[in-house]
């Protein structure tokens, strides 16, 4: 048992002091069989959270990740190209988007890479259909089931858990990449999801402890007992939300946006002691085709405030260590503008990372200007690569019956 | 739904034992100018029993005239004569009231009708005081006997609840004081005076001996005491110069809510600089009405928030096309360029934020054009927006939902320049969403073009039906909309359906071109009735799938909205700007 | 007869029914057929069928239609929910459908070939399309197994989900080949992947287009195939009867009857199976008889696969609410449904709910608890249309113990624990209004493990 499991079992304890739950579990583990004690007590063997941003709508990768000094760039942006003077520098020839503050000062603090040039071959410039690559990993034509995260959770036994092994937090439809056969995502819309109504009257959950405690006949049979051992979880889960609710406070305020409203809900989530280790984001509107500046500097505020707030408030509370922050477009776009202020569908662009675990800085060159595919970028790294490296070296699993082949990881941790 | 009819019946069989007191209306309208002043000083007595630093002030006028208006309304009969309010008098709960009614009359010896008539004779005041930030109300009654009546019989009742050891007695100045809970309650001559606070109520009582200073001495209750109507039923004002300063965060002029802005950005301006405001209920057999107003002075409008009233508030709404089967039209004076480009003054940075992604995804929906500049620039301010039913007996594919058609009719800045701009773009605005609507297998749509008159032409579009779908009864949602522009000399109209687009470019354009009203709207109960008549069936279905209704209670409860709708003619809402003066107005009309 | 089912004589085990002292045809008995062949009954309606004989029960469970006054109800509320919007309205429509069905045999089977042929419209997109495989999975429910297989495999929106609309003699579409084996009919491990390359070949020229079935000739391989043994010149309606009829395929459906209607876990062994699916062959394949033998069955009632299920979310719902002869916002239940994992026409993936334990984790229990809380609490939810304590009232539960007992009888597969009695009982002295300290009563005994299995 390594320190930090020793950690989690001891707040778990200290927690279970406080409610009269404790006795219940207390009784019960010393007297149920081992593989009920396993799911209450359900210490992880790894426990480092991926939480994925997607930028639906293809963000234009020249405009977030500026190779200002590129003569290609401001040529082929005569009314976007983000001077010199305005952009974060990352080092002398690239730097983010203004907007990009946040991710800035993650980057001065070592805790954010640029993974540049990320793409597949012969790039499809639909949305749904280039979307459809990157969650599944398969091309049109191929059968199309599961996504890449879904494959992992399948692969990483996550239907045992007691807790959703990942999460999909929105309204929207459920991201085709946590989709598989065995292993079922959640989508939650709140936090009031984790929180057993009722629960605020004291009488209420006294009775409800004392009847989980009751000795009816659960033990003939199994599948009652392992009900049971799930609803003392269960419980379990709702009075830790409940007092993270009210010991939780974040370190600073999120920002007031729909991506900061879901990045708190995570942080909170993280607080509480869920065992869940995927957690997956979306944010729409990068589709700028038109009047793109004001547009595409509020998006990448919304996205470099939204991480860099989850990123540092749950440093803060001690879990720095254990996530990391990926976030993803379909496409790039265009190298040159249109004529709307805009810029249309086109093929590489970077992935965006963040946590402390990540090896800061930029990952790859920047893609040529000069060497285009009638006018879009080349890729040189296959995003399969950046999945590999995500799953071989943050969730330590294997990544080739994942990604459906062998892709050679990135060096993206340090 | 079923509880708020039963609210309504309550009140309508509340007043079950008044006799008809239409005449009192009558009485009123042959009185002389000195009667008229009379009235005022007779008005002005509660008012002069409230300390000038009042802040909220409402008054029933003349409650049994307003009981009246209620109770022995054309309409009563009608509710009255449906099946759940027959229901209702059977239920337990209206047997439980009977008995409580009859309980009081058997106390106070007299029927209830005399016993609320004499309580409420004169006048009810209610005031809201902000040195002690308490509320006091005074019931003016018939007589000091009568008050001394219900004062004892209140006690008494108080006596027999459940908190009968918390009544206290006290005296103030030979006046006999109660306290029930929090609550307390004193009579001096006819008047009761109730308040939650000892303080106002000793200054009340106070200024009934000794008189002085009053809400009367407020300069600005003054003024809006000159302009009170007199045939109003229920008053108000509101110091809002007091308000302002006494709230807790300074006022803030902006919204930060696009539609909110829209709706009341102006107002709000006005509030910022206005003194007070007031309201007054008025109504008849016909008619209800509430009208809101406050002093007003163009300049007290920003530049910024110019797009909301026009220069020097000289911006009024059009008249609006008649067109047959409406179900609402508004008339309005707003100029959306202005307010669009203004964006950055009149709202935060996250509102903002939200400003420039729409104005992306617009552009990229206008084909590149700037929407703020070019595309609502067109246009000049004032604009006529309609709601009609639509007729689908001769038209194939008809849809299952039937909505109502919605256009709008907009003046062009450069007719001749623009009749062909606007033409382009939403001829390229269809080609898009055909593009779209094909990657998703939606229906694709069809242009066309019509030639009216020497300088009058439509475009329409139209859905195209999946083949063997030409003649379907029960097509999709779409098929509600053919959306159409057209043009006539400087007149854009743009609408969902073709139909409704034609009707717009043709309507005759004779008659005053604007109204007085900076906005105007009205709803038309009949249109909503047949529209509501038209999707019955769907109605239905939503009622059992969404309350759980078996098919007979469903059908129930849709058969009663569309009676319920019936019984009215429509509703109106108008805001007019004039010299000194801005006045909002809500009106319901009864069906005759 | 607490026998464990792995050592259950499998001749007994499919004999008629005959009740014992230990195993009585009681209020118990009657509600756990109830729940399993439908969404459960209240109190009066159990005893009006423990007056009569359980086989009769049985078989007029089977054999019970719609009416035909509810079919055009339900037309109606169909034709309402497609003209207003996407599927989700399509899952009240049902919702309503299986809270009022005067069949709730059909609509429960109806559901089990929903996970089957499991077909999500999240992908399908097409509400009509959606509706029209959901009729024909009814109409099919109790009725001939080959002629459903045949159907389900032209059925647009079966075809939409799994990328099979079109299917070049070129370019044979695998997908639906593989599907119909490893899951529809035989599963892993019963045909080889030539079987599979080799009935793809048949099912050439069958496409989708404008949201109805086709065969383009001009695609079809018309040559010799070789699918499971049998040679020719296969047509693909020769490649679903040559799956059909594999003797694997009666054992396939018949192992799923028996999961989905007698017990989750353990699995039942194959001599278990074997004597039923014979029965099922010999039926030729028809599944009503199956499933009246499984139900009507000794070991159905025997006490050893009483609780043995985890109820599924629909089960929690609807069967809650039909139980205490409720009605509630079918579209809030939808939604709600849709978050423990059950969204009616939004199965997960192509092999459906997997059921028994995957229905639990802490959220889905934490859900399935506020589920019944939000229910008490919602304004529309009304118990045979009144409120929660007139109803207990109305079937003879008056004091705290009586509806405890009454809850037991007609909610619970397994006993109460002794202390759910005392503590629920001590509600009853607590201050507030009678109606919510039963709320709490009920949410209570909705909250505790027991209450899960059915």
């Amino acid at each position: 048992m390594n320190n930090h499991s020793l950690f989690q079992l001891e707040s778990r304890r200290e927690f279970l002091k406080r409610g009269a739950a404790a006795s219940a579990v207390m009784t019960f583990s010393m007297t149920a069989p081992g593989i009920l004690c396993q799911a209450v007590a359900q210490t992880p063997r790894n426990d480092r959270i991926l939480v994925v941003v997607e930028m639906a709508g293809g963000n234009d990768g020249l405009n977030t990740i500026v190779p200002h000094r590129d003569p290609g760039y401001t040529k082929a942006r005569p009314q976007l190209a983000i001077d010199g003077d305005s952009v974060l520098k990352i080092n002398s020839e690239i730097g983010l988007h203004p907007s990009c503050r946040s991710f800035a000062d993650l980057l001065e603090q070592g805790q954010f890479a640029v993974v540049q040039g990320v793409g597949y071959e012969q790039p499809n410039r639909s949305h749904f259909e280039s979307m459809d690559i990157w969650h599944s990993c398969q091309r049109k034509g191929e059968v199309r089931q599961d996504g890449w995260l879904g494959r992992y959770l399948e692969q990483s036994g996550a239907a045992e858990s007691n807790d959703p092994a990942a999460l999909h937090l929105g309204f929207d439809k459920q991201p085709f990449a946590l989709m598989s056969r065995d292993v079922r995502v959640p989508s939650i819309r709140s936090l009031s999801q984790f929180r057993l109504r009722g629960g605020e009257s004291p009488r209420f959950r006294e009775a409800l402890d004392q009847l989980l405690e009751s000795d009816g006949d659960r033990s003939g049979n199994d599948l009652l007992g392992f009900v049971q051992a799930s609803t003392s979880n269960a419980i379990t889960s709702s009075r830790r939300m409940e007092s993270s609710g009210t010991m939780y406070q974040p370190s600073k305020p999120y920002p007031a946006s729909g991506l900061g409203e879901k990045m708190a809900t995570v942080a909170k989530l993280i607080a509480g002691g869920l065992q869940t280790r995927v957690y997956y984001v979306r944010i729409d509107g990068f589709d700028t085709h038109a009047n793109q500046p004001d547009a595409h500097a509020a998006l990448l505020r919304e996205v470099s405030e939204a991480v860099g707030c989850l990123v540092s408030d749950v440093s803060a509370h001690g879990d720095g260590d254990r996530l990391m922050v990926m976030c993803f477009s379909e496409f790039g776009r265009r190298v040159a503008e249109n004529a709307s202020e805009g810029t249309d569908h086109g093929t590489a662009g970077p992935v965006l990372l963040a946590g402390a675990a990540v090896k800061a800085g930029l990952v790859g060159r920047h893609p040529s200007l000069t060497d285009l595919d009638q006018g879009d970028l080349k890729y040189h790294t296959d995003f399969r690569q950046v999945y590999a490296a995500v799953i071989e070296d943050w969730l330590e699993a294997d990544s080739s019956p994942v990604l459906g082949g062998d892709y050679e990881a990135l060096e993206l941790f340090s | 739904m079923s509880r708020l009819l039963f609210v309504i019946f309550l009140l309508v069989h509340a007043g079950g034992g008044f006799s008809i007191r239409g005449d009192a209306q009558a009485s009123e309208d042959g009185v002389s100018e000195v009667a008229k002043r009379e009235a005022v000083t007779r008005d002005s007595v509660d008012v002069a029993l409230l300390p000038p630093t009042t802040v909220l002030y409402a008054e029933l006028t003349d409650p049994t005239a307003l009981i009246s208006l209620v109770f022995d309304h054309p309409l009563k009969q009608k509710i009255e004569a449906l099946e759940p309010y027959q229901s209702a008098i059977q239920s337990p709960g209206y047997k439980s009231f009977l008995f409580g009614r009859a309980m009081v009359e058997t106390q106070l010896q007299m029927s209830w009708r005399e016993a609320v008539e004499a309580f409420l004779a004169n006048r009810v005041t209610v005031a809201f005081d902000v040195t002690t930030n308490s509320p006091v109300a005074i019931v003016h009654g018939k007589d000091a006997a009568s008050m001394k009546l219900f004062s004892e019989k209140l006690l008494e009742f108080a006596k027999l609840t459940p908190n009968a050891d918390q009544i206290r007695e006290s005296e103030y100045r030979g006046i006999p004081v109660y306290k029930i809970q929090n609550v307390l309650y004193g009579v001096s001559d006819d008047r009761m005076i109730i308040t939650n606070q000892p303080d106002l109520g000793r200054e009340v009582i106070d200024r009934k001996l000794d008189q002085g200073a009053s809400l009367l001495d407020n300069p600005r209750f003054d003024s809006a005491w000159q302009t009170r109507p007199t045939d109003a039923l229920a008053w108000a004002f509101a110091d809002v110069e007091v308000l302002r300063a006494a709230a807790r965060k300074p006022f803030e002029d902006r919204i930060n809510n696009p539609v909110l802005e829209l709706l009341v950005g102006g107002i709000q301006s006005v509030l910022a600089k206005s003194a007070y405001a007031t309201a007054a209920l008025k109504g008849n057999a016909e008619a209800v009405s509430l009208s809101l107003g406050t002093p007003f002075k163009a300049d007290w409008v920003p530049e910024y928030r110019e797009y909301y009233f026009g220069v020097d508030a000289t911006g009024r709404g059009p008249a609006v096309p008649e067109i047959e089967e409406t179900l609402f039209e508004m008339s309005t004076f707003r100029d959306f360029s202005e307010m669009w480009l203004r964006a950055g003054d009149l709202f935060n940075a996250d509102v903002n934020d939200g400003f420039a992604q729409a104005d992306a995804n617009l552009g990229t929906l206008f084909a590149g054009r700037d929407f703020g500049e070019e595309i609502l620039g067109s246009f000049e301010s004032e604009v006529a927006v309609l709601a009609t039913r639509q007729d689908f007996s001769q038209l194939l594919p008809r849809p299952t939902l039937k909505l109502p058609a919605l256009g709008a009719v907009f003046q062009l800045k450069q007719p001749e320049k623009m009749t062909r701009e606007l033409r382009r773009i939403f001829q390229s605005l269809i080609g898009f969403l055909n593009v779209v609507g094909a990657m998703n297998g939606q229906n694709q749509l069809e242009l066309d073009m019509e030639k009216l008159d020497q300088n009058a032409e439509l475009v329409t579009s139209s859905f195209v039906p999946e083949a063997g779908e030409e003649e379907s009864t029960d097509a999709e949602l779409i098929f509600n909309f053919s959306p159409s522009i057209g043009f006539s000399g400087d007149r854009f109209v743009i609408a969902s359906s073709a139909s409704l687009a034609r009707e717009l470019v043709q309507a005759k354009s004779d008659g005053p071109s604007a109204t007085a009203d900076n906005t105007n709207g009205i709803l038309h109960a009949n249109v909503l009735q047949e529209v509501l008549s038209d999707n019955r069936e769907q109605l239905v279905s939503q009622n059992m799938l969404e309350d759980g209704n078996s098919r007979e209670e469903a059908e129930a409860v849709i058969g009663l909205l569309v009676q319920v709708v019936g019984y009215f003619e429509a509703m109106s809402i108008r805001l007019t700007p004039s010299d000194d003066l801005l006045e909002a107005e809500l009106q319901v009309r009864v069906a005759p | 007869m607490m026998k464990p089912v792995e050592q259950v004589d499998p001749n007994w085990a499919w004999e008629p029914f005959l009740a014992t002292a230990e195993t009585p045809w009681d209020m118990g008995a009657a509600a756990h057929l109830m729940r399993r062949a439908g969404f459960g009954a209240t109190g009066e309606e159990l005893r009006q069928l423990m007056a009569r004989n359980p086989q009769d029960v049985v078989a007029e469970l089977v054999a019970a239609q719609e009416p035909e006054s509810f079919q055009r109800e339900m037309a109606s509320l169909v034709r309402a929910s497609l003209a207003s919007g996407g599927p989700q309205r399509l899952a009240a429509q049902w919702i309503y459908r299986m809270l009022n069905t005067p069949a709730p045999l059909l609509e429960k089977m109806t559901l089990f070939w929903h996970g089957h042929f499991a077909t999500s419209a999240a992908k399908v997109e097409d509400s009509k399309l959606m509706q029209q495989q959901n009729e024909l999975l009814r109409e099919y429910a109790l009725g001939d197994f080959s002629q459903l297989a045949l159907e389900i495999s032209r059925d647009p929106a079966m075809l939409l989900y799994l990328d099979s609309a079109t299917n070049r003699k070129t370019h044979p579409n695998e997908n639906y080949a593989r599907e119909i084996m490893e899951l529809f009919c035989l599963g892993e491990g019963n045909y080889t992947e030539q079987d599979i390359r080799e009935l793809a070949r048949c099912f050439t020229g069958w496409e989708i287009k404008r949201e109805k079935f086709r065969i383009n000739r001009y695609q079809q391989d018309t040559g010799e195939k070789t699918v499971l043994g049998r040679t020719g010149e296969l047509s693909g309606e020769d490649g679903v009867a040559t799956v059909v009829s594999q003797h694997q395929t009666a054992r396939f459906i018949t192992r799923k009857l028996v999961r989905f209607l007698v017990l989750d876990e353990p699995r039942a062994p194959d001599d278990l199976i074997e004597p039923l699916a014979d029965k099922l062959r010999e039926d030729g394949m028809r599944i009503a008889p199956t499933v009246q033998r499984i139900l009507g069955s000794n070991l159905f009632f025997s006490m050893s696969v009483r609780g043995r299920k985890v109820r599924s979310p629909v089960e929690v719902a609807i069967g809650f609410l039909r139980t205490l002869n409720g009605s509630t916002d079918a579209f809030r239940l939808a939604t709600t449904l849709q978050q423990l994992g059950q969204g009616l026409y939004f199965p997960p993936s192509v092999k459906g709910w997997d059921g028994g334990r995957t229905w639990i984790n802490s959220s889905t229990l934490l859900g399935r608890s506020n589920l019944i809380r939000n229910l008490l609490g919602d304004d529309k939810t009304r118990f045979g249309k009144q409120g929660l304590e007139q109803h207990l009232t109305s079937q003879g539960a008056r004091s705290m113990g009586e509806v405890v007992a009454y809850l037991e009888t007609v909610l619970f597969a397994v006993p109460l624990p002794d202390t759910a009695r005392q503590k629920i009982a001590q509600l009853a002295d607590s201050p507030g209004a009678k109606e919510n300290r039963l709320r709490d009563a009920v949410h209570l005994l909705c909250t505790i493990p027991e209450f899960q299995l059915a």
